[in-house]
């Protein structure tokens, strides 16, 4: 009946990952490997290292025999990463730096997070196994994919400014936390229960082990809530000691989605996130957003407030957000906050740094804010981004004078 | 035609290559000589992507042209917090979108619904291959009334219990003709067993 179709079609759409063919959406399949890493070393200069590696293919000896196997990269190929090396500014190493500041601790066991049966649910394995900092792209790689690649493999906890920490790398998207007077609040536990708790792990390896006493879902895709219950109990938020929160529409938003159209969107999700290529230089190389997607227990608990106007202001746990609604943006249910506590916005998905390596309709978003952690004053609205033609869902710009403002968010 | 995409993929002329060949294989699905060479012009796109999702559109694609579509189980797995926060408009929205409306064909039908633990009561139409549903509402002289908790509705739905246990279980009653749920059962499709239709290929 309805249900297990749906129910699958979102998964789908979520785990068709590494492992491929089994699971629909997204997973990583790596084994195991004790060898440590050192992800966060510096960057070598990468254009400095314009000269050609291994000898040129000529154009002529791939071109009349089609074998029906992966091909070196052509004459032509090449000439085009030539040529975007020379428009790139790949000199500014600018995001690596802020990718790697304020760096607390790598990812353990090279990302790797196993499910309940044993089975690996996500690991950074075989991306770190080629994907190397410092080094520059395989001739069959975009030199721009491939930096982009390399700032995603900057993974662990990081503090974003002290009282904010952020997991980068456990999932698809990052995993924030504030905190407040009594406790810490969560922004959008990742895919699944199982990276969202190795994540929550890992916070509390190394700051006070204080409860749980929020989460915010940014907008209403999996990869925002998905992990809901690797990081809290339903019983504390039927009690009231967790609140959730979430932009207006959020659970008819989360489940029709993928529901509906599930099957068809969990097929092209296959074929997004390449989790039917082997990961390696001819293959997939992370899908530019993220990694790729985590292929554990998909959950999910009900919010307990709804953001319901365009701008909102509540206090979470001693925290003032300032809310504004973004609804129809990059999901239908969506918003973004700002933390005057913290001077800190958080954009959801509205805004990211991989611009241009994400997203294939990146005209509404993002391009302008190029900071990650860093201080660019000041954040006005783009003029790029719209409004909505509702006036009670319209889009209104921060107009504040922002001194030292962070983005925080869903993947730089 | 086929020539055409070879001097294209000499040329570097990926994109150009790429539109020709498109049309070739699906006129002719079974040359593979046209799918390798499409696969080739593609994956020449795909390394040249700056765009994550546009690289792996684009090597999936030449894969799909060399291997055919690897056709594993299709997608089972079961999230009961998604199906839980479900709710019944959308299960029978749902419901309209699977319905073959050839089976359908000229069935009619009403079924009443009664979920006590949620105090929810609706009635459901099926008439010409269509279905809709009122809210709170029975439909007088309907061909059968199921009272069912949502709670248990969900382990069905969920295949963690099947229709005849739930009955056997005196979790699920059906009054009138008891047939008529297992008609509109089959007559809906399993748009999973589907899920792995060709993309690049006819």
């Amino acid at each position: 009946m309805t249900p297990r179709t749906h129910k699958r079609a979102l998964r789908n759409w979520i785990n068709l990952s590494a492992t491929g063919i089994l699971s629909a959406v997204t997973a990583c399949a790596a084994q195991p490997r004790h060898a440590p890493r050192s992800p966060q070393t510096a960057a070598p200069d990468v254009a400095a290292q314009e000269t050609p590696v291994g000898p040129p293919i000529p154009a002529e000896s791939s071109a009349d025999v089609s074998a029906g196997t992966p091909r070196p990269a052509s004459e032509a190929t090449r000439a085009a990463h030539a040529a975007l090396r020379e428009v790139y500014p790949f000199k500014d190493q600018q995001d690596f730096e802020d990718a790697r500041r304020g760096l607390i601790e790598p990812l353990p066991n090279d990302g790797e997070i196993k499910g309940a049966a044993g089975q690996v649910v996500w690991s950074l394995r075989p991306y770190l196994e080629y994907i190397k900092q410092g080094e520059r792209a395989p001739e069959t790689v975009n030199p721009s994919l491939w930096r982009q690649a390399q700032l995603l493999m900057i993974n662990g906890l990081f503090e974003v400014v002290p009282g904010v920490y952020q997991v980068r790398g456990a999932d698809l998207s990052n995993m924030t936390f504030v905190e407040g007077t009594r406790g810490v609040t969560i922004y959008d536990p990742l895919v699944s229960a199982e990276t969202a708790k190795a994540a929550l792990e890992l916070y509390y390896a190394h700051r006070p082990k204080r409860p749980v006493v929020a989460v915010v879902y940014s907008h209403s895709h999996v990869d925002h809530f998905g992990g809901v219950r690797g990081v809290v109990d339903e019983a504390d938020v039927k009690s009231g000691k967790v609140k959730i929160y979430a932009p207006a529409g959020f659970i008819e938003n989360a489940i029709a989605e993928n529901v509906y159209a599930g099957t068809a969107m969990g097929r092209r999700a296959s074929y997004m996130y390449g989790n039917l290529l082997p990961v390696n230089a001819q293959g997939q190389t992370t899908a530019g957003l993220g990694v790729t997607t985590s292929s554990g227990q998909v959950t999910l608990i009900a919010p307990t407030d709804l953001i319901t106007q365009a701008e909102e202001v509540r206090t979470i746990d001693g925290v003032r957000y300032e809310f504004l609604n973004a609804p129809g943006s990059e999901a239908p249910s969506e918003m973004m906050w700002y933390l005057p506590k913290y001077k800190l916005i958080n954009t959801a998905r509205r805004a990211t740094m991989s611009a241009r390596c994400t997203t294939s309709t990146s005209a509404t978003s993002m391009a302008i804010l190029r900071t990650s952690t860093r201080c660019r004053p000041p954040i006005s609205r783009p003029s790029t981004w719209r409004r909505s033609a509702d006036p009670t869902r319209c889009w209104r710009p921060v107009a504040r004078p922002c001194a030292k403002a962070s983005i925080a968010g869903a993947p730089r | 035609m086929l020539e055409a995409g070879r001097k294209a993929l000499r040329e570097g002329q990926y994109r150009w290559g790429a539109e020709v060949m498109k049309h070739l294989v699906f006129a002719e699905p079974q040359n593979q000589a046209a799918k390798n060479l499409l696969a080739d012009l593609l994956e020449q796109m795909g390394y040249q992507a700056e765009n994550g999702p546009w690289r792996n559109f684009y090597l999936t694609g030449a894969k799909e042209l060399r291997d055919g579509v690897t056709k594993g189980a299709p997608p089972n797995t079961t999230s009961p917090d998604l199906l839980a926060n479900m709710p019944m408009e959308l299960i029978f929205g749902y419901m309209g979108i699977q319905l073959d409306a050839q089976k359908a064909a000229g069935k009619v039908m009403t079924l009443n619904w009664v979920l006590p633990d949620v105090k929810q009561r609706y009635a459901l139409f099926l008439e010409h291959s269509v279905l809709n549903f009122w809210e709170d509402y029975q439909a007088k002289g309907a061909d059968a009334t199921i009272t069912v908790d949502r709670a248990v509705l969900n382990q069905i739905l969920g295949k963690k219990l099947k229709v005849e246990e739930a009955i056997q279980q005196g979790k699920l009653a059906i009054s009138g003709d008891s047939g008529k749920l297992r008609e509109l059962l089959g007559m809906l499709v399993d748009l999973n067993e589907s899920f792995w239709f060709n993309i690049v290929t006819p």
